[in-house]
């Protein structure tokens, strides 16, 4: 007798679904990528996880850049280089600086700016792999192009080189990491969602980067506030779930917290950000008339 | 010892104790024939016959009538009715969560998580011969229960002292919803072997409630259509030894629920055992039975014929459980002793899909049931002591070790939104015992009880994840840490027989201690869009059941008979708030007339109004009288006969609704039917 046999089928689908969407996803994103130099890619770093995104020529040595999806998006980027010599060894210990620029062409005056980024350092397991991370502001596009200002020394004295880098838009109708928003004390706040990168059912860690706009280039990260979480499904009556606790800032600067998730499919993580004596910079609550927070991220799991 | 190595011995131990105590027995002649229906132990609890038995004919009973009306005309049990087709049987004033529902020993688990397949469902009268009811704590032969068991046992033609091939084909028709019924059986029986074969359909459309001026009576979402179909074969290998196989096929599609906002597209399940049987001759057993048993079951619940949903969704649910129980019946001196080692292992999946009405937005889906796997095994005893023809005891002991294990990963942690650091698995031991003197003095009997048993929670109650309760407009979510419940009960019952009359009065009264039941959480939004909250199992410190019946009938001169019960039921939880689904003060008469092959036949049903509970979001239902006639004839020409039956249900057309008819959805209106069973 065989009992019940759509069973086993269909765990092995609800477990293949996920990466599987996230697969195609990531081939989509990819197919879309066109001005980068025809060739191979290079081998990826072991046991990282990384995907190659673009290689650099610098006179005889060779930038090479990775991230976890093989492309560079709006939001939160963790990033690592690679500086190869010319016989394709790794080269280790070097000194490493980087500054994100994003050039506007503003129809004849052209339009400076950088984003939130990191310090790159070599990596603890690896000193030939150079780690930090860039929260990018806004797409790449034919009129604004960012580029990395790269500085590093390899023990023959500084040398700078820049890398044209393509960021790709991370906005979609049920997917957004990355926001802008307008603080009621008239500053710009940044948020970047870093975690979770892969959101699942139940309890999952969450990390936010929260900048406040000083000028073009000062972005320092927005000290003492608390954001609060409030995940909803605004497919279904605009559901929550229990289960999140609001974010608090963390020795590493980043806010961390914790959302819940009852189900899968689109969720909206409504935040209000509130500074040190709880007043709130940006962002409102949820309630019947006022269905999502002006501060939100976009997640689908 | 680590769990998994205390869970083997627990399984183990009894087991290896039960074969050897077997292998000592000495098997000669003697007689104790028994068949299982009849066996010394006397039963605590109450007998429903269900159908007309082939071959014997004399009650006016609808012999088409579905499980469910039969089962609701004994006074230990109310029906919730969510539509007209599975109805959930509740004993003793608790609903299934509590009691424990077998066929023929065998355990099933229902794959609705919403409760609108309960076991009974999956089985059909022409399948059974009756339901063995047990009250309390005696009925945990086969499971941890408070409010007893239902055993539903099969229909078996038997050995035969002579080869013989019988049938019948039996056709109804109810004006109410246009049901149709149609029916075949076929009986072999022969010194060494028996079969029997039967196939039922059913077919309904919307039933209608009684009439009120201007409105509709039509009740949307309430047809359904039931093929069921099942077999049964027995071989004798030797002298003494029986082996049976049996297998039942229920196919329910196209099932209205005017009471919940799904209707169900399938509820299909499959169920079949093997079983040996040893009969020794002499010595103290009896009998020895050993019975293997499997059965699954697939549930999905679907609204794509609702108008207007908030959301579209399916909501799948698999259950399939096998196992396997033992026993024996032995009499020595003044004991008849039953005792039963069981065991199964169940998995429980359910799941819930959602489409957002963008149908660009990615589908949601979440386990509403996170494949909850259950392994259960108990011994359990009873002895009859007959100290003298007055006086009777009757012991019962068991213990079982109850398991779950939460098999999947995303539902684990789904349920860790409600229940931080949840355990992968969750151990319990399940004790009950008791025991009922029973005194005859002259024209009296009476019988004085007590007893204690505990209960795991349901799949539901520990693992349920955004149910929705129709009746409270709740989401409902489990919690794995919930202790056992429990209960203590005390009964008392007695029969008065005196010529013509015959008068039976029974009261129970259940101390249940951690009673489990969903409380509302403020600060908990709900899932289901327009829900009224988030209600999370809880356990009040205890809660009070009373059942009380009493019953009377008296032939009063042939061919005349009238008889008449009255029950009623009490529930409050320790908190003050009164239990949900508690049954007012009912009646019931009956006026019979039985003259040769006529039985004609007048009843009445009555009952006050309900007391609701308003904390469970029920309204008082105003009381009713309802009235119904049947008249049936035998008709016979050498070995056929033909039986019809017709009569009307509510023949007033009576617009009521009783205080279990889920949602407030009103019972039917008036029913005239028909039916008709020929056998050879």
């Amino acid at each position: 007798m065989n009992f019940a046999p759509d069973w086993e089928k269909r765990r092995m689908m609800s477990k293949l679904s996920g990466p599987l969407a996230l697969l195609a996803l990531v081939g989509a994103f990819a197919s879309c990528k066109k001005d980068e130099p025809a060739g191979p890619a290079p081998q990826a770093p072991a046991d990282t996880g990384l995907q190659w995104v673009q290689s650099v020529a610098d006179g005889d040595r060779t930038i090479e850049l990775y991230t976890g999806t093989g492309m560079l998006v709006v939001g939160y980027n963790r990033i690592a280089i690679r500086i190869k010599d010319d016989g394709g060894n790794a080269v280790g210990n070097a000194a490493v600086a980087w500054e994100p620029v994003m050039t506007m062409d503003m129809g004849g005056s052209t339009h400076q700016h950088g984003c939130p980024h990191s310090a790159i350092a070599p990596a603890p397991d690896d000193p030939a792999r150079y780690e930090g991370y860039v929260v990018f502001s806004m797409a790449s596009s034919s009129t604004d192009a960012w580029v990395l200002d790269l500085t590093y020394d390899v023990g023959s004295g500084p040398r700078d080189v820049a890398v044209p880098v393509s960021v790709q838009a991370s906005d979609g109708p049920f997917s957004k990491r990355f926001i802008s928003a307008a603080g009621t004390d008239g500053a710009t706040y940044l948020l970047a969602l870093v975690e979770p990168s892969r959101p699942s059912f139940g309890v999952n860690d969450m990390v936010t980067a929260l900048y406040r706009v000083e000028g073009p280039m000062e972005l320092p990260v927005a000290d003492g506030c608390t954001i609060r979480v409030d995940p909803r499904m605004p497919g279904m009556g605009n559901h929550s779930a229990p289960g999140s606790e609001d974010l608090v800032q963390g020795p590493d600067g980043f806010y961390h917290g914790k959302v819940g998730f009852s189900m899968t499919g689109y969720w909206k993580i409504n935040l209000i950000v509130e500074d040190g004596a709880g007043t709130a910079l940006c962002g409102e609550p949820v309630t019947a008339g006022h269905e999502e927070s002006s501060v939100h991220f976009k997640v689908t799991l | 010892m680590k769990p998994e190595g205390l869970r083997r011995l627990a399984i183990g131990l009894p087991l290896l104790l039960a074969i050897g105590g077997l292998r000592g027995q000495a098997l000669p002649d003697s007689l104790a024939e028994h068949p299982a229906g009849t066996m010394p132990v006397q039963a605590l609890g109450e007998v429903v016959i269900l159908g007309t038995a082939p071959g014997c004919h004399g009650h006016a009973d609808r012999p088409l009538g579905s499980l469910d009306s039969y089962l609701s005309g004994s006074n230990s049990v109310n029906m919730i009715r969510r539509g007209c087709y599975a109805w959930e049987p509740m004993l003793n004033g608790m609903a299934t969560e509590r009691s424990v529902i077998t066929v023929d020993g065998m355990r099933i688990y229902s794959a609705c998580t919403d409760k609108m397949d309960p076991v009974t469902s999956y089985v059909e009268t022409s399948n059974l011969s009756r339901a063995r009811i047990k009250n309390g704590a005696s009925g945990g032969e086969h499971g941890g229960t408070i409010a007893g068991s239902i055993d539903l046992e099969r229909r078996r033609s038997g050995f035969g002292a002579e080869r013989g091939l019988g049938g019948s084909a039996s056709a109804g028709f109810e004006a109410n919803n246009s049901q149709r019924i149609l029916g075949a059986a076929l009986h072999y029986a022969a010194p060494s072997s028996f079969a029997d074969v039967d196939a039922t359909f059913r077919q309904a459309g919307n039933y209608r409630a009684g009439q009120r001026p201007g409105m509709r009576s039509e009740v949307d979402f309430s047809q359904f259509a039931k093929c069921n179909v099942s077999a049964i074969a027995g071989y004798r290998p030797g002298e003494r030894k029986e082996l049976e196989a049996s297998v039942i096929f229920d196919r329910a599609t196209d099932v209205g629920y005017p009471g919940l906002p799904m209707d169900v597209s399938l509820a299909q399940a499959l169920i079949g055992s093997v079983q040996y049987r040893h009969l020794p001759r002499n010595g103290p057993v009896s009998l020895w039975e050993a019975k293997l048993y499997a059965n699954g079951i697939t549930h999905v619940m679907d609204d794509s014929h609702r108008p207007e949903v908030p959301i579209r969704m399916d909501m799948p649910g698999w259950s399939t459980t096998e196992g396997f129980y033992t026993k024996l019946y032995a009499s020595a001196g003044k004991h008849a002793i039953k005792a039963t080692l069981s065991g199964h292992r169940n998995r429980s999946l359910a799941e819930m899909t959602m489409h957002p009405s963008d149908p660009a937005e990615p589908a949601m889906f979440m386990l509403t049931w996170p494949d909850v796997r259950t392994l259960y095994s108990g011994l359990n005893a009873e002895d009859r002591i007959r100290f003298s023809d007055r006086i009777d005891l009757t012991v019962h002991a068991g213990l079982g070790m109850h398991e779950n294990t939460i098999g999947s990963e995303p539902g684990r942690r789904s349920l860790e939104l409600f229940h931080a650091a949840l355990p992968a698995s969750q151990q319990r031991w399940l004790p009950s015992g008791g025991a009922t003197i029973a005194v005859h003095r002259g024209r009296f009997t009476h019988r004085i009880g007590a007893g204690g048993s505990q209960r795991a929670p349901s799949v539901s109650e520990g693992y349920g994840f955004y149910l929705l309760n129709a009746n409270d407009n709740y989401d409902y979510v489990g919690d794995p840490g919930l202790r056992n419940e429990g209960s203590l009960s005390a009964e008392l019952s007695g029969t008065y027989r005196h010529d013509r009359l015959q008068v039976e009065w029974a009261a129970a009264w259940f101390h249940v201690m951690d009673y489990i039941i969903g409380k509302p959480r403020p600060e908990l939004l709900p899932m289901t869009v327009a829900a009224a909250g988030v209600k999370v199992y809880e356990q009040i410190p205890y809660a009070t059941l009373v059942n009380a019946s009493l019953g009377a009938s008296c032939r009063l001169g042939e061919p005349w008979e009238l008889a008449a019960d009255a029950s009623w039921r009490y529930g409050q939880g320790s908190d003050g708030i009164r239990l949900p689904l508690i049954q007012p003060l009912m009646g019931r008469a009956r006026l019979r007339y039985a003259k040769k092959r006529y039985v004609a036949e007048a009843t009445a049903e009555a009952s006050a109004r309900h007391r609701p509970s308003v904390e469970s979001g029920e309204v008082a239902k105003p009381g009713y009288l309802i009235g119904g006639l049947s008249l049936s004839r035998e008709f016979t020409w050498g070995r056929h006969r033909l039986t019809a039956n017709i009569g009307a249900d509510n023949i007033l057309d009576q617009y009521y609704t009783t205080f279990s008819d889920w949602f407030g959805i009103p019972s039917m209106g008036r029913n005239a039917y028909a039916h008709v069973v020929y056998a050879w």
